[in-house]
């Protein structure tokens, strides 16, 4: 051999030693610190929650359902104005085989190895049940890996991580760090701005599916909508009194804390509860129908004499923002409710607009949110 | 003055009927009314029957100035756990239908009942403690509490001891004069029958075998034919009959020796 | 008979009876009392830690305070207060007379599936909007609770007509009712979605916070209208206690009584529950304590049971507000918290036979 074929040859095994993204088996860190080797980019995927595709979708906007091979129903259930403009522009998602449900239960183990799926798309509140049926050793012993996601136990720290482990299983990593930049960016147009300007943070009461039972009421502690409303510069009446994510307030404290703005949470409950005293918000919603019953929760005992009623300081968001990578629009929303003045310029609905038209698979309707101070829409 | 006569009694439970026919003569005031048989043989059926408790063919006649509460039946003894006390338990037999009030003559009568038991001293302790002597008393206490014109007793002493076996009787039998109540007794004890009754009801079979004087009932004959016991009726030194029994039939006897034959 | 029982004994028996009434005349009115004074403190407590002034004010002359005050007094913390009083009344004379009818100490609204087939009543609705009388659209809870509440009953009521059931049987059916609805009620829960799950569970576990004034008027009606039935029949009642041939023995129709009680019981029960959701432990221990203070005579046994129960539901809606302020402990589990020590302790103590 001469001193340039032996070149050669040392570079190609140098090469091949060193660029292990030419080779497939990749080692990847799921959010909960496992490293997993996964055959990427992967083809077939299991989505371990129907709403993951609000992740992936963002990813492959032209064909989201493209490497979806098996999916947990529950979109439809959970989300049923979004199911339907998925399903008008993606017709071929009704015939994915499904899985339904507890939301903490897997599903079925044999089912999916039929499916022959890549990697299975787990979220983190399954891991419990998942690792107590042991199926994360009984899938590697068929040689089908799962990682952990989350997008809503804690949104701030685990979504970002969620979507680059889905952009590197799909070979999208460009495509997920321009979807986590502009998340960034639009959280930050709210941070920032309450970081500086440190505004005086009014109370704020909310009201979790307000109307939907005869009770009053039920409401967020610190995580969750909570965290939103911390974030967009308000201080949640529940901090402190709800030990756990969601709960229960005494409908007296609600008087007695006095708010000044109420955040009722609201969606399309007329499976459950048809012609409920609930709020209709969400895409497609009939503004004047929600603004309408927004108002008569008004009348309610635990709402006499608060400021917010008589600020009509009385606002309405879609419920499904507490489940989805797209609460930052939610923050600024809720933002620009709290500080009018200091939000002025900022358009949450350009901002969902924009989301759209960038980034998902399906075309923006409006209808995510109604207020009683209703000066701009 | 009450009277008491059965005309074509008959009882049963569902499609079981147990009695059939049964017709007596007329009972009058102050009689007491022994009612014998063989075990199973529906002398409870026929209390209950009377009392009007069970529905059943035939009439019971009463004659006399009688009340809605004339007939008062005791069961046989039973325990319970409750923790009523005996005068507790004792007022609650008399103020069955009545006011929710308790009067002074109410309190009266249920001290002076407990009195003539001689139960007072255990007046004030739970039933579902008492030992089945003091049970059967209380029951008793329960019955007279009503001031029933007919009384009908099953097995009321079956529990008490031999003194207060006696006791008991005699008292049976002397309210029965001193108050002018009919009061049939269902008892085992057949030389009690002889000194304490004045009559004597048999059942047997499903039917009245007998019905008469106590001296006329009790006999040989009607031990042999009823019990299946060999037994002579004599009187003894100080003139009362008695029950004396020599042994079981010989038709039983046979029936033993045919089966002794047969395996050997 | 005995000579020895003289004058002064026999008057003792009288005496001690006399005592006796007299001592349980009064601790129906320490009852009474104590529900009162409860009632009191569960009308004065509360988030807005409004003075005593004002609250005597608030009730007495409502106009005189500012509208807040009025509308939490009277909207909000009258109903609950008094709906606390009355379902815990309503369910411990359930309990009382089903112990009594059915001889068996462990018998209460929950041992019959009464409460059971409520809470999946209310789980059809909460889960998958299935209303089985069509109503107006605040009502489909309760009235689908109450439906399958005295569907069970019903059910039980049938069997219990026929020959040759006894006490035995019918409990064991509750029983089984029981376990039937429990079972059904998580198949409901496996299928709903996480809304409808969380609804459901907070209906299990019962809360005060649905109280309204119609909910009150209705619950009391039924208080009001069932008691005197129970009066009229108290020393028949009593009577049970004794067995069913001594009973039987006083005339008393067991079969029928067993009914028309169970009937009764049945509407006692699932009213309330509808209305609040499943509150446990009340029907069992209500009774239980009454009876062993107060005794088995049904004229002061029957006040001491809805009083105790009452009182129990009534400390327990005061605590449930005051255990973390601003927000309301589920009632059911305060029930048990409040309960049970107090009935832990009495059981220790008790040196009469109460069973």
């Amino acid at each position: 051999m001469n001193l340039r074929q032996l070149t050669a040859a040392a570079g190609l095994g140098l090469a091949a030693m060193i660029s292990p993204a030419l080779a497939d088996n990749i080692t990847v860190t799921d959010i909960t610190g496992r490293e997993v080797v996964v055959d990427a980019p992967v083809d077939r995927v299991i989505l371990g929650e129907g709403r993951q595709i609000y992740l992936v979708g963002a990813l492959e906007p032209e064909n989201p359902f493209q490497r979806v091979v098996g999916w947990r129903e529950d979109f439809s259930q959970a989300d049923p104005d979004n199911y339907a403009t998925y399903l008008k522009q993606f017709p071929r998602m009704a015939e994915i085989p499904t899985f339904g449900g507890f939301k903490d239960s897997t599903f079925d183990v044999e089912q999916a190895i039929a499916l022959a799926p890549d990697v299975i798309l787990m979220n983190i509140e399954s891991k419990a049940a998942t690792e107590s049926a042991q199926y994360v050793e009984k899938l590697e012993a068929v040689g089908i890996p799962l990682v952990y996601v989350d997008f809503r136990e804690d949104p701030f720290a685990h979504t970002e991580p969620s979507m680059r482990l889905i952009g590197q299983l799909f070979g999208k990593e460009k495509e997920a760090e321009a979807f986590l930049d502009y998340r960034h960016r639009q959280i930050k147009r709210v941070t920032d701005v309450i970081e500086a300007a440190k505004p005086e943070r009014p109370s704020v009461f909310i009201d979790r599916a307000g109307g939907y039972s005869d009770d009053c009421c039920m409401s967020f502690g610190d995580g969750n909508f909570g965290e939103y409303v911390e974030m967009a510069g308000g201080q949640n009446i529940a901090a402190g009194i709800i030990p756990a994510t969601f709960g229960n307030l005494n409908p007296e404290q609600i008087i007695a804390a006095n708010p000044d703005h109420v955040v009722v949470t609201g969606g399309s409950w007329d499976a459950y509860v048809p012609g409920g005293k609930w709020v209709g918000v969400g895409p497609g919603a009939d503004p004047a129908e929600a603004y309408r019953k927004l108002e008569a929760l008004t009348h309610r005992a635990a709402m006499t004499g608060i400021a917010a009623v008589e600020r009509s300081q009385f606002h309405a968001i879609w419920h499904q923002f507490y489940n989805s990578p797209y609460e930052f629009v939610a923050v600024q929303r809720i933002a620009k409710w709290l500080h009018p003045e200091l939000f002025a310029d900022l358009d949450p609905e350009a901002t969902f607009v924009e989301l759209h038209q960038r980034f998902l698979p399906v075309p923006y309707t409006p209808g995510y949110w109604v207020s009683l101070s209703d000066v701009e829409h | 003055m009450v009277t008491l006569r059965l005309d074509g009694i008959g009882a049963g439970y569902g499609s079981n009927r147990i009695l059939s026919d049964i017709s007596t003569p007329t009972f009058e005031a102050g009689e007491v009314v022994a009612v014998i048989g063989p075990n199973a043989a529906g002398k409870s059926t026929l209390f209950k029957r009377i009392a009007g408790l069970l529905p059943g063919a035939g009439t019971v006649m009463l004659h006399g100035e009688t009340s809605a509460q004339a007939i008062c039946y005791m069961p046989q003894d039973s325990s319970c756990s409750s923790a009523l006390s005996v005068f507790e338990a004792v007022m609650l037999a008399r103020k069955q239908g009545g006011s929710l009030r308790v009067s002074e003559r109410d309190l009266e009568i249920v001290d002076e009942t407990l009195d003539v038991l001689g139960i007072t001293a255990i007046s004030a302790r739970s039933v579902g403690d008492l030992s089945g002597g003091q049970r059967q008393l209380v029951g008793i206490a329960q019955a007279l509490v009503r001031a029933p014109e007919i009384l009908l007793m099953d097995e009321p002493t079956s529990a008490l001891d031999l003194h207060r076996q006696i006791e008991v009787l005699s008292l049976v039998r002397h309210l029965a004069k001193e108050r002018r109540m009919i009061i049939l007794i269902a008892l085992h004890d057949l030389n009690q029958v002889l000194r304490f009754s004045d009559k004597a009801m048999v059942i047997a079979e499903g039917g009245l075998h007998a019905c008469g004087a106590v001296e006329e009932i009790i006999t040989s004959r009607l031990l042999q034919e009823v019990y299946r016991v060999e037994a002579r009726i004599e009187s003894c030194s100080r003139g009362q009959c008695q029950v004396i029994v020599d042994g079981v039939s010989p038709r039983q006897r046979e029936h033993r020796r045919l089966l002794e034959s047969a395996s050997a | 008979m005995s000579n020895t029982n003289t004058l002064s004994s026999m008057a003792s028996g009288r005496g001690h009876y006399r005592a006796l009434v007299r001592r349980r005349q009064l601790m129906l009115a320490g009852f009474g009392i104590a529900l009162l004074v409860s009632l009191c403190v569960d009308l004065a407590l509360g988030p807005s830690n409004y003075s005593l002034e004002q609250v005597i004010r608030a009730l007495v002359a409502p106009d005189s305070v500012p509208v807040q005050v009025q509308v939490v007094l009277w909207e909000i913390r009258m109903p609950i207060a008094l709906m606390a009083v009355v379902v815990g009344a309503a369910l411990s004379v359930a309990g009382a007379q089903m112990q009594t009818i059915l001889n068996n100490p462990l018998a209460s609204p929950f041992t019959l599936g009464i409460s059971a087939g409520a809470s999946f009543g209310a789980a059809l609705a909460l889960a998958f909007g299935v209303t089985l009388i069509p109503a107006a659209i605040e009502y489909v809870v309760p009235i689908n609770a109450f439906v399958v509440a005295m569907l069970a009953a019903f059910f039980i009521h049938l069997v219990s007509m026929r020959r040759g059931v006894t006490v035995q049987t019918i409990v064991l059916l509750g029983i089984a009712l029981v376990f039937t609805f429990n079972a059904l009620l998580a198949l409901v829960q496996f299928f709903a979605s996480q809304q409808a799950l969380a609804a459901v569970v907070f209906w299990t576990m019962g809360s005060l916070t649905k109280a309204t004034w119609g909910k009150f008027w209705i619950t009391l009606a039924v208080v009001v209208v069932v008691l005197p039935f129970f009066f009229r029949r108290a020393w028949a009642l009593t009577a049970m206690r004794l067995g069913d041939a001594k009973a039987e023995s006083f005339g008393i129709n067991i079969a029928r009584m067993r009914l028309e009680t169970m009937i009764l019981v049945s509407l006692l029960s699932a009213i309330p529950i509808a209305f609040v959701g499943t509150v446990g432990f009340v029907g069992l221990v209500g009774p239980h304590i009454a009876r062993m203070l107060i005794g088995e005579d049904q004229r002061f046994f029957l006040p001491a049971s809805a009083l105790s129960g009452a009182l129990i539901l009534s400390a327990s809606s005061v605590v449930s507000k005051s255990l973390i302020p601003g927000t309301i402990f589920p009632i059911g589990v305060v029930t048990s918290l409040v309960g049970i020590p107090f009935f832990i302790s009495l059981i220790l103590s008790n040196q009469r036979r109460s069973w």
